[in-house]
């Protein structure tokens, strides 16, 4: 079976032939596999929303070649069945929305595909219950609703479709704190349950670095980076040098290695911090033990 | 797909052209519009096209951005050709199918076409060179006499100058709604001309929806910034008229009369 | 000199948005407020400089009521505000040209606005910036173009509302400094935000939650009260989360550490 989406030595230029072309992609070689967790991380103008256009045709590279689940999209004619594979939700998807009526923004993208109206209503409300956005009268307008809501009902229009992949960018951006952790819950289950693959761009490592199984650092537009959120972690100082967010505790950890401490810095959670902290300290309170039973 | 625009479109640069008065520049494009309009022969255009390339050289402008400003203008400006090549009545030099070139249609299609470059050309470096905000202060200044009779010119600058700021960020609002509408499957570019209109409304609420949102969030800003109108307002640019801008004015007068005479 | 709010209350049409609002902000304090979403944030930011009037209650600024219309222009000079979206609230093409749009309204005369908006534009770290079209430039240095138009402006107070929420890590990182180099200086900030990272460096902070104050107090007391923090729907900081937790298994500390730094301080002593 081939890769979901692959892309072999990727170049994109935008505005060729003009005074202002330049290169935003310069040969990226990428395969994402089904099922897959990933969250594609790099600072403004790395060149992360160029790229994920290219998932879903469109954009098309200027040089190499896109391959969605078999399919170039350089050559395809049909492209629509592929942006049906690849659900892409833009940043701050709430401003575009445009229906009366709830049920009829969820069922735009249905429609464009041709289902049947019964087949509407039922993914419709199917598509609901999973973003925990059932309580809200489908007949009710979107415009009405609070932001966080508005961005739901935004992200809920393209998941209806049941794509292969989501892809997000920025999808947190804006939210408090309770909605940004809702949020990447449910799309956390969504690929656990569902086995949904999920693509998230950010620019924050801290918060997506718990879900992700998979960290793509893009940087002036080349992969710079490609692994485990373990593996990322331990360039951290790359990381901070082009400015990302690093989780506080990561930078906590690094600081105190530079600082003579032998312990690693490429943890995850607050618990394994404690734990390697609890360790260290255990291990130098030897040491002095050592020290003072020797001098003694 | 996406929109480009460069008409309305500011490069500050550090030229001769840039430092001069925008209120001379004002007043030395709408001289040179008149002559283009009045100009009936090529020799004349062609002297106008010598002083443009002279005054684009000048301003440093790299020429690819007059070229971009006349891009999207092309399809209206062969258009214009055609009607007039194969409308005008004359000698016949070709025919094809029904359609009959003459020698005179000729003449006028190219006039018509030199006419429409000549002009674009003369109005995108107006505005390369001019920040919008100087555009508008020398339209503020010149139609300030006709204050006395109650003409809102203040306001009507003012507004030109939002609607300038804005462009940029309309047409990348646009273009990012289109592509997310297009992600879920949205056909914008077949159909009859109805279905099109009606493919239309999934780009075009939400564009009036975020603009007047924006709109709102603009007037509170200026609020905030004690904005109440253009009674008691200060400028910080003051504008005053060198030999420089005098020289020019001449100069232009002096081009377009003799591109008519000659 | 100070921006004084006592026993503040707002409606909106009949709804209460704020209810019984008490705190001051003194000239080069950093006062934080923090809350999630639909907390009455945004509307207690507008009641600061009298874009909304108390419906019950005062707001005074440096001695003046900001319900006194015939003084809202000098309310309005004396505290700043900064909004959310960079975008939406730069009014000219070029940054000189917008930063210079507040001083214009004062009808300052041209050559003390150019010094005003020379002295904004370093303020902020853009003054090479200056001729550039607001358009090409990144999130972070059009909202510090923002604050140079407040700033020229000579305000006392600043009011940012949620200034970074829109921004990435690097342009978090340059409005905030900016900030804080401000407070130096002798700016009265008031901060509003859900990211209480950003609030280490406050004098004082206070959670807002369903339009009333849910608590107040120095930063380190709020920042290290994880249950309250969790009631209202933030997230405790990393760092004062870690150290709580190695304070349970027996790591001493004199005062628990908020930022990066005092935790390794406290750590390597």
């Amino acid at each position: 079976m081939p890769s979901l989406i692959e892309l072999r030595d990727v170049w994109y230029q935008y505005n060729p032939n003009s005074p202002l072309s330049y290169w935003a992609l310069k040969g990226i070689n990428l395969k994402i596999e089904r099922g897959e967790f990933i969250s594609i991380i790099g600072p403004t103008g790395s060149g992360k929303s160029t790229l994920i256009q290219h998932f879903n045709g469109l954009l098309k590279p200027t040089k190499g070649e896109v391959i969605v689940d078999g399919i170039e999209i350089s050559k395809t004619k049909d492209l629509k069945s592929i942006r049906k594979k690849v659900g892409m939700v833009f940043q701050y998807p709430e401003t575009q929305i445009f229906s009366e009526t709830i049920y009829d923004e969820l069922a735009f993208g249905l429609r464009n595909y041709g289902y049947s109206e019964d087949e509407i209503r039922e993914k419709v409300e199917e598509v609901t219950k999973k973003l925990g956005i059932d309580y809200i009268p489908l007949d009710k307008s979107p415009f009405l609703l609070s932001g966080g809501e508005m961005r739901r009902i935004a992200i809920a229009s393209i998941l209806a479709m049941e794509p292969e992949v989501f892809v997000l960018d920025e999808p947190l951006a804006n939210l408090d704190p309770k909605g940004r952790k809702e949020l990447l819950k449910e799309i956390d289950y969504l690929n656990r349950k569902e086995s949904l693959t999920v693509i998230i761009v950010s620019h924050d490592l801290s918060e997506v670095s718990r879900y992700a199984d998979r960290i793509i650092v893009l940087f002036d537009g080349t992969i710079i980076m490609d692994g485990s959120p373990r593996e990322i972690f331990k360039n951290v100082e790359k990381l901070l040098e082009i400015s990302l967010g690093v989780p506080q505790i990561v930078e906590l950890l690094y600081t105190l290695h530079k600082k003579g401490a032998d312990i690693p810095y490429n943890i995850l959670n607050i618990d394994e911090a404690v734990k390697t902290i609890v360790k260290w300290r255990k291990s130098l309170g030897n040491r002095d033990k050592l020290r003072t039973i020797s001098t003694s | 797909m996406a929109i480009e625009i460069s008409f309305g479109q500011y490069l500050p640069l550090n030229s001769s052209i840039h430092r001069l008065d925008p209120r001379i520049k004002l007043i030395a494009t709408f001289i040179s519009i008149i002559f283009i309009f009045i100009i009936k022969d090529f020799l004349g255009y062609a002297l106008l096209a010598c002083f443009l390339l002279g005054l684009i050289i000048l301003s440093k402008v790299p020429p690819l951005y007059i070229f971009r400003g006349l891009r999207p203008l092309l399809f209206f400006i062969l258009l214009t050709f055609f009607l007039h090549l194969f409308t005008t009545q004359g000698t016949v030099i070709f025919q094809w199918w029904f359609l009959k070139g003459t020698m005179e249609g000729l003449r006028n299609g190219l006039l018509m076409v030199s006419r429409f470059m000549l002009l674009i050309s003369f109005s995108t470096l107006l505005t390369l060179t001019c920040s919008p905000l100087e555009l508008t202060d020398a339209l503020e200044s010149l139609l300030s006499p006709l204050k006395r009779i109650g003409f809102p010119s203040h306001e009507i600058a003012m507004m030109m100058s939002i609607a300038l700021r804005f462009i940029p960020v309309l047409v990348e609002e646009t273009n990012r709604i289109i592509k997310a509408q297009v992600a879920r499957g949205a056909d914008i570019e077949s159909g009859g001309i109805l279905n099109r209109a009606k493919n239309l409304i999934p780009i075009l609420v939400p564009l009036f929806i975020n603009t007047f949102k924006r709109a709102d969030d603009l007037a509170l800003a200026m609020e905030v910034r004690c904005y109440r109108g253009g009674e008691g307002r200060t400028k910080m640019k003051e504008y005053t008229l060198s030999h420089r801008d005098y020289l020019f004015l001449f100069i232009s007068i002096i081009v377009g009369i003799l591109s008519v005479l000659i | 000199m100070s921006i004084e709010v006592k026993n503040l209350s707002f409606s909106y049409e009949g709804n209460p948005v704020l209810e019984n609002i008490t705190f001051c902000v003194n000239s080069g304090e950093f006062l934080g407020i923090a809350g999630p979403n639909g907390s009455g944030k945004s509307t207690l930011a507008k009641c600061l400089n009298g874009i909304f009037s108390p419906t019950k209650g005062e707001v005074i600024v440096d001695g003046i009521s900001v319900a006194d219309k015939s003084k809202q222009w000098i309310v309005r000079q004396t505290v700043g505000l900064v909004f959310q979206n960079p975008d939406n609230q730069l009014v000219a093409s070029v940054v000189e040209e917008d930063v210079a749009f507040g001083p214009e309204n004062l009808g300052i005369p041209p050559s003390i606005i150019r010094e005003r908006v020379q002295y904004a534009l370093e303020r902020v770290g853009l003054i090479n910036e200056r001729k550039r079209l607001v358009s090409t430039l990144s999130g972070g240095q059009k909202q510090r173009v923002a604050i140079a138009g407040i700033l020229a402006m000579k305000p006392r107070y600043i009011v940012l509302d949620e200034p970074t929420s829109m921004l990435d890590p690097i342009g978090r990182k340059e409005v905030l400094s900016t900030v804080l180099q401000l407070k130096e200086e002798g700016v009265g900030i008031v901060y509003i935000t859900h990211h209480l990272e950003e609030l280490v460096y406050a004098d004082k902070i206070v959670l807002l939650y369903g339009g009333k104050i849910f608590k107040e107090g120095t930063a380190r007391d709020i920042l290290t009260d994880e249950d309250t923090l969790k009631r209202i729907g933030l997230d405790i900081p990393e760092i004062p989360a870690l150290a709580l937790k190695l304070k349970k298994l027996d790591i001493k500390f004199n005062k628990i550490p908020l930022t990066v730094e005092e935790m390794v301080n406290a750590l390597l002593d």
